[in-house]
């Protein structure tokens, strides 16, 4: 099954990066819905819907901006109600929530980037840039687990010897910071010898070469240059002014002239390619099953009947 | 120490892609985003910023021991950011961020630093802000390793400077929350978003100097016995 995920690394780092800058620079309340529905409609088609915090994150953000910007910013010429002296005015709503709608997309975009792009992904995306960079970030990522779980045992130790009370909060901190004292002894202790043994094996002579497990196939290179392509022509509506919309002191017309439409039409495309990959091959994959009727099936001693 | 020749596309190169490349990039970028310029400008100078700084990181050589520390305390910080998740405000980023750096130097504090972040904004979100908070963080971390003699071993030294840096850094922040919600920056609205922000910035500075106090001892003992005896 092709997936989204499996397309090179590269090439999902580079989509994902110019997407969202391209979602998150624009004010546009079109280009806001059709990034807010390119990257829900990703997290739905990969079944990552029911990741209820992301939800939350999204809501609070676009609540947030929703909220804030009306209650700071007085432009705009439609005044709904006044606190203070100060007029709250629809447009300035309406900013906020096109705002909010923008950052609830990229925090939706994030989370499928967070799901795709593994760490090992990473590490082989920005491995040749800045390998130093990649080493740290690796190690870094795989002390985590490991320190999680010595410091649970550790905890169990000292709990065992009975050093460890949480009867007050003082007792308490104190136990928890007797913990992290040990735990820096056991880190640096051992590191120093993860970090002689990488010495001696060379880690410092020669040019190191990353392990790579990604090819950039043929596909791949399709699918970046439809992307580029489709990011050059938002980015083109952007620059000449095709997505323009502005708020104060008047909330102007969508542009619906030619350029206009072409401009998010290919923004739209843009957002979907991943759902698009997904789904067409969810779909073919639906297709196939249901031509797969009992007939269809040859059973035992089937081809002879038919001979006859 | 085996000096390598720089080739002459290198070096174009190592003139081209920081003086004019860059700098093309954030300007070519104000006129496609009108919109949203200030933003732009601000997340683009801060991304760009940290690819020279760890550029500049890669050319040095670090020892292998210091390299690997470095990435120990990254995994602490990213640990101790994530357990403190839920209340708001608090979080020892800055604390490790800074007792590391003394004792393992400027660039060790900014990679710190600006890691952490990264990690740990896994968890929490990344966005936008993710560039701004990584360079803030990287830069409290190194200016702390370029104090190391100054501060290391003097708690008050450090307790200020967590709590400079507290408040610095959540001033900071709000200009770029003022940015990012109005599209632009005024006095009044910047002054409103401060006086929101007061608890989470009296929170935050606080528990940095609760933080230093706590780890202050077991980083000077361990760390320091690590450095004389491993000669870091």
């Amino acid at each position: 099954m092709i997936d989204f995920a499996s397309f090179n690394p590269a090439a999902v780092f580079g989509y994902f990066i110019i997407t969202a800058v391209i979602a998150m620079f624009n004010l546009n309340p079109v280009t806001a819905v059709i990034s807010l529905i390119g990257s829900l409609s990703l997290m739905l088609i990969r079944g990552k819907g029911g990741k209820y915090g992301v939800h939350i994150l999204a809501l609070l953000t676009a609540a947030g901006c929703c909220i804030i910007n009306p209650l700071f910013s007085h432009n705009g010429k439609t005044v709904l109600l006044v606190i203070n002296n100060n007029p709250v005015t629809f447009e300035a709503f309406v900013f906020g929530l096109v705002t909010g709608i923008t950052a609830a997309s990229v925090i939706y975009w994030y989370s499928s980037f967070a799901d795709i792009m593994t760490s090992d992904k990473i590490i082989y995306t920005i491995g040749k840039a800045s390998p130093k960079a990649a080493l740290i970030l690796t190690m870094a990522l795989r002390f985590i687990p490991l320190f999680a779980r010595q410091a649970k045992e550790i905890n169990a130790s000292q709990k065992a010897m009975g050093l460890y009370k949480n009867e007050t909060i003082i007792s308490r901190i104190r136990g928890v910071s007797r913990v992290f004292s040990a735990m820096i002894t056991y880190a640096t202790e051992n590191i120093i010898i993860t970090a002689d043994s990488m010495a001696a094996r060379g880690y410092t002579g020669r040019k190191r070469r990353p392990y790579a497990l990604f090819s950039f196939k043929r596909r791949d290179a399709v699918f970046t240059i439809v992307f580029l392509l489709l990011a050059g022509i938002s980015i083109f509506s952007t620059a000449s002014g095709a997505f323009d919309f502005w708020f104060y002191p008047e909330i102007t017309a969508i542009r619906t002239d030619a350029a206009a439409i072409a401009g998010y039409t290919a923004f739209a495309f843009l957002c979907m390619m991943p759902t698009f990959i997904e789904g067409g091959d969810r779909l073919r994959w639906r297709y196939l099953k249901s031509t797969i009727s009992v007939s269809h099936i040859p059973q035992a001693g089937g081809f002879s009947t038919e001979s006859t | 120490m085996n000096t390598e020749r720089i080739s002459p596309l290198k070096k174009i190169l190592s003139v081209f892609i920081p003086f004019i490349l860059m700098p093309a990039l954030v300007i070519s970028g104000l006129f496609v985003f009108r919109a949203r310029g200030m933003l732009w400008m601000i997340t683009a100078v801060c991304a760009l910023t940290l690819v020279i700084f760890f550029c500049g990181f890669e050319k040095r050589k670090t020892g292998t021991r210091r390299l690997v520390l470095t990435a120990v305390f990254i995994a602490f910080a990213s640990i101790g950011r994530i357990i403190c998740s839920p209340l708001p405000g608090v979080n020892p980023i800055t604390a490790v961020t800074v007792l590391a750096a003394v004792y393992l130097g400027g660039e060790a504090g900014f990679m710190i630093g600006a890691f952490s972040v990264l990690i740990s904004n896994i968890a929490a979100s990344q966005g936008t802000w993710t560039p701004f908070q990584m360079l803030a963080w990287g830069l409290i971390g190194m200016v702390a390793g370029l104090l190391g003699r100054f501060l290391e071993g003097h708690k008050i030294r450090l307790c200020i400077y967590t709590l400079t840096a507290g408040v610095a850094y959540s001033l900071i922040m709000d200009i770029f929350t003022v940015i990012w919600e109005m599209n632009g920056f005024t006095v009044s609205a910047y002054r409103a978003v401060i006086i929101t922000a007061l608890p989470f910035t009296a929170t935050y500075a606080l528990s940095n100097v609760l933080f230093t106090l706590l780890l202050e001892k077991p980083f000077r003992e361990k760390l320091g016995r690590i450095k004389v005896k491993y000669e870091i």
